[in-house]
């Protein structure tokens, strides 16, 4: 009754009847908002995923909106309480007046109903006239952006009127899943520009009831510079990746690397052992292969040196990937960088890498901090232990300066 | 009214207790099941176990209903392996309460509840001070959650068990009487404790959850998943890294379980110990190499156990591995010491190629940084049984 008396009221109020261009908002308790929205950092791409525990018969999917001003949540206007979905940070009910500024950036004018409160009625509309000469300007299922299949990316899932329908994989219950490859005008997301998104669940044949919003969730798209290359590492060696620092992004193959002797052991430069510092005066990330101990000839150290400007911190194994149980991700999707300055190793500590290990790494130029993980996947040896060692690696780097986003990259084995 | 009504313990009426005929019923101990449309049943489960048998559940919510008051939650002292052998139940899932047409599930309304009726009659699964801390008619209310006791009535339980606001689920201990502002989205953490409730270390405990509304009268007809957890030792300790020291890990938990769980360590790096070592400046973790201790980093944990939700792999002991099953350093091999760095510290009985059983200890590091010199400040939680991960 409550949602009929809603539905009601928001056409009333707005243009007499819901469509999908001007849909009626359904209160929390009719329609459940998709909730825990977060990401997954791709190259030139972002992968979304939500838990929905939308039950209700008439549910036919969800409404993904993008913002692509290149501000993270931070610095757009933040959403005006209430708040009835407390996920994370900046939620928001897309009814008051206060957040007009907020949805504008979405391209969206929310027109409120009279009050900032839970019982208020409100319309979303496209506010993008270039889109539109339609003095009446044109619904929110017309500002949606399209969301692709994250297993196939070339298959798109959504259409004119929805950006995810319902399906068999998408079932509305569960862990929901959306690829965006492009923005709300089709252009394709560039790598190092932060997007922002949220995303609306949707009833009706005619698309004409939606949720309250999920919470608001920015990305940036980053590039994997080393792409899952095999390293070849023979015993006693070392080679250290260099990063261009006024182009990060820059491609780097690791057979091109120049490999070099351990320092002996003892050595007050020592990349090759866990006793000693690394105070080689070359800045990069240094992988390397034991030089110290004639019992563990397989163990391999990943460092920085104390003189560079890069800091290392382990962060854990990569991990089956629960939505794609034959891959194993680098990163646990929402994941963040730690901040600089927190927890991150002295410079020159060389920390041992075992397989499916991920690290995390931030460079400093000048006073930006640009963030980056290096994930290695199982080491295998040409015979013995004392033999050529080939270290899956990946690396990706945040161009955008402070962006403690990271990348999937997922290892098939 | 589209949802389905499922009288779930009507059963426990009808099967008939001298209690129940004279005191009559009401909805609240005969409450129906609500399909997921209706009123939305918790998810996942899991545990921060705070150590000295304080644990505090949390599950994920998403709970606008109007009527919506809070949760059951339902506990028992039993192992996952009884209960992944009795039918309608599987440990890591949700229970089912009705069948697709509606009707009670028999093997959950004969069997399961009663393994977590909250009453000292269920002598084998009763948790821990159900028989002192909380008093209940359990003749009258054959399975109940854990719950506290109406002053104004005694023969009335307060249901739900606990009641959410802002992610807390505090212990009902009065009727509520206004439930349109309780609505519960994201994360909610209940703490055991707040009922009076401090498990034994070392012993398993199995427990689900339910959504409830209506003064108790409707409950969600799908639970959280069932999980289980067998609490451990806490202790804390510290190590002036100038030099290298020992923790004889074993003495530790012997004295543990005599219930004395101060943490020595001593100067040196001899013996089948844990080795804390100062090389050159550089931490590390080790252990002689003939020795039966060894280490896997599980990453950075920031807020330590109070976060902690990961298990240690299995340690699969291979002397002609270059690497221990389940990524475990070798026996001698360093494991560098990282600031807020939780580690698994598996420990065997007796000489490493001897070894069968492990005990999976987990190793938390407080400082924001290392360095040679610091002080570094760690704490454990300990295994009382050997391969509990």
């Amino acid at each position: 009754m409550r949602r009929i008396a809603t539905l009601i009221l928001t056409g009333f109020l707005a243009f007499g009847c819901s469509d999908s261009d001007d849909p009626s908002a359904e209160s929390q308790e009719d329609l459940s908002p998709p909730l825990n929205l977060r990401t997954v950092t791709g190259d030139g791409k972002v992968e979304l995923r939500w838990d929905a525990v939308n039950f209700e018969e008439d549910l036919v999917g969800y409404h993904v909106f993008i913002s692509g001003v290149d501000k993270r949540i931070g610095d757009l206007s933040a959403p005006v309480a209430p708040t009835g979905v407390d996920i994370g940070a900046k939620h928001t009910v897309p009814y008051c007046t206060e957040n007009a500024g907020f949805f504008k950036e979405f391209g969206i004018t929310a027109e409120p109903g009279s009050a900032c409160d839970l019982d208020s009625s409100f319309t979303l509309l496209q506010d993008d006239a270039a889109a539109d000469a339609d003095a009446d300007g044109v619904g929110v299922g017309a500002a949606k952006v399209t969301c692709y299949d994250p297993a196939a990316p070339d298959t798109a899932w959504g259409d004119e009127n929805i950006s995810l329908p319902k399906s068999a994989t998408n079932t509305g219950v569960g862990v929901q899943t959306c690829l965006i490859k492009t923005d709300q005008n089709g252009d394709a997301l560039v790598n190092g520009k932060s997007y922002s998104f949220f995303v609306v669940a949707v009833v009706g044949e005619s698309f004409d009831g939606i949720s309250w919003t999920s919470n608001v969730v920015d990305d940036t798209p980053a590039k994997a510079v080393v792409d899952n290359e095999g390293l070849q590492l023979a015993a006693k060696k070392y080679v250290v990746v260099t990063f261009d620092t006024t182009a990060l992004d820059t491609a780097i193959t690791l057979a091109n690397l120049t490999v070099s002797d351990c320092p002996a052991a003892g050595s007050t430069a020592q990349v090759c052992g866990v006793s000693g510092t690394n105070a080689q005066a070359t800045d990069g990330i240094y992988i390397a292969r034991d030089n110290t101990s004639a019992s563990y000839p397989q163990r391999i150290f990943v460092s920085t040196s104390t003189a560079g400007n890069i800091e290392l911190i382990y962060r854990g194994d990569q991990l089956m990937d629960p939505k794609f149980p034959d891959a194993i991700t680098t990163r646990i999707p929402g994941d963040e960088a730690m901040a600089a300055g927190t927890y991150y190793m002295a410079k020159g500590s060389q920390l041992s890498v075992r397989d499916r290990m991920v690290y995390d790494f931030v460079i400093t130029v000048g006073a930006a901090k640009h963030y980056g993980k290096i994930a290695f996947g199982d080491v295998s040896y040409a015979s013995d232990a004392s033999s050529i060692a080939t270290i899956p690696t990946t690396i990706v780097v945040q161009t955008k300066p402070d962006t403690t986003h990271y990348m999937k990259k997922t290892f098939n084995f | 009214m589209k949802f389905v009504r499922g009288q779930f313990w009507r059963w426990l009426l009808i099967a008939g207790s001298a209690a129940t005929l004279m005191s009559g019923c009401d909805d609240k101990t005969d409450p129906d099941a609500l399909s997921a449309a209706d009123l939305k049943s918790p998810s996942s489960l899991w545990f921060m176990d705070k150590g000295s048998g304080k644990v505090v559940l949390k599950w994920f919510t998403s709970n606008p209903e109007s009527d919506f008051e809070g949760y059951n939650v339902y506990g028992a002292k039993i192992t996952a392996d009884a209960l992944n052998a009795t039918d309608g139940i599987t440990v890591g899932e949700p229970i089912k309460l009705l069948d697709a047409d509606g009707e009670p599930v028999a093997a959950v309304k004969d069997t399961v509840m009663p393994l977590f009726d909250y009453s000292d009659a269920n002598l084998d699964n009763a948790l821990p001070g159900v028989t002192t801390a909380i008093q209940i008619d359990e003749t009258k209310f054959a399975t109940l959650p854990i719950h506290q006791r109406n002053p104004e009535d005694p023969e009335d339980p307060l249901l739900p068990t606990c009641s959410p606001s802002n992610g807390v689920c505090s212990v009902v201990t009065a009727a509520i009487t206004d439930p349109s502002t309780i609505t519960s989205n994201g994360v909610v953490s209940y703490d055991l404790e707040e009922s009076g409730i401090t498990l034994e270390i070392g012993t398993s405990y199995c427990f689900f959850v339910l959504s409830v509304q209506s003064e108790g009268a409707e409950v969600s007809e799908g639970s959280s998943d069932v999980q289980c957890v067998v609490p451990r030792h806490k202790t804390t300790g510290s190590w002036e890294s100038s030099a290298t020291h020992i923790v004889d890990m074993r003495t530790l938990l012997t004295n543990c379980n005599a219930g004395d769980c101060t943490v020595t360590t001593t100067a040196g790096n001899t013996g089948n110990n844990l080795f804390l070592e100062n090389l050159g400046g550089v931490l590390n973790l080790s252990n002689g190499s003939t020795r039966s201790y060894m280490v896997r980093r599980l990453g950075v944990v920031p807020g330590g156990f109070d976060e902690f939700i990961g298990k240690a792999p299995k340690l699969v002991y291979d002397s002609t591995k270059l690497e221990m099953g389940g990524g475990y350093s070798l026996p001698g091999q360093s494991v560098a010491i990282e600031p807020k760095g939780m580690y698994a510290i598996a420990v065997g009985d007796e000489d490493v190629t001897k070894t069968t059983d492990w005990h999976y200890h987990y190793m938390w590091i407080s400082n924001d940084s290392v360095a040679g010199g610091t002080k570094i400040e760690f704490e454990f939680r300990l295994a009382k049984n050997v391969n509990q991960l």
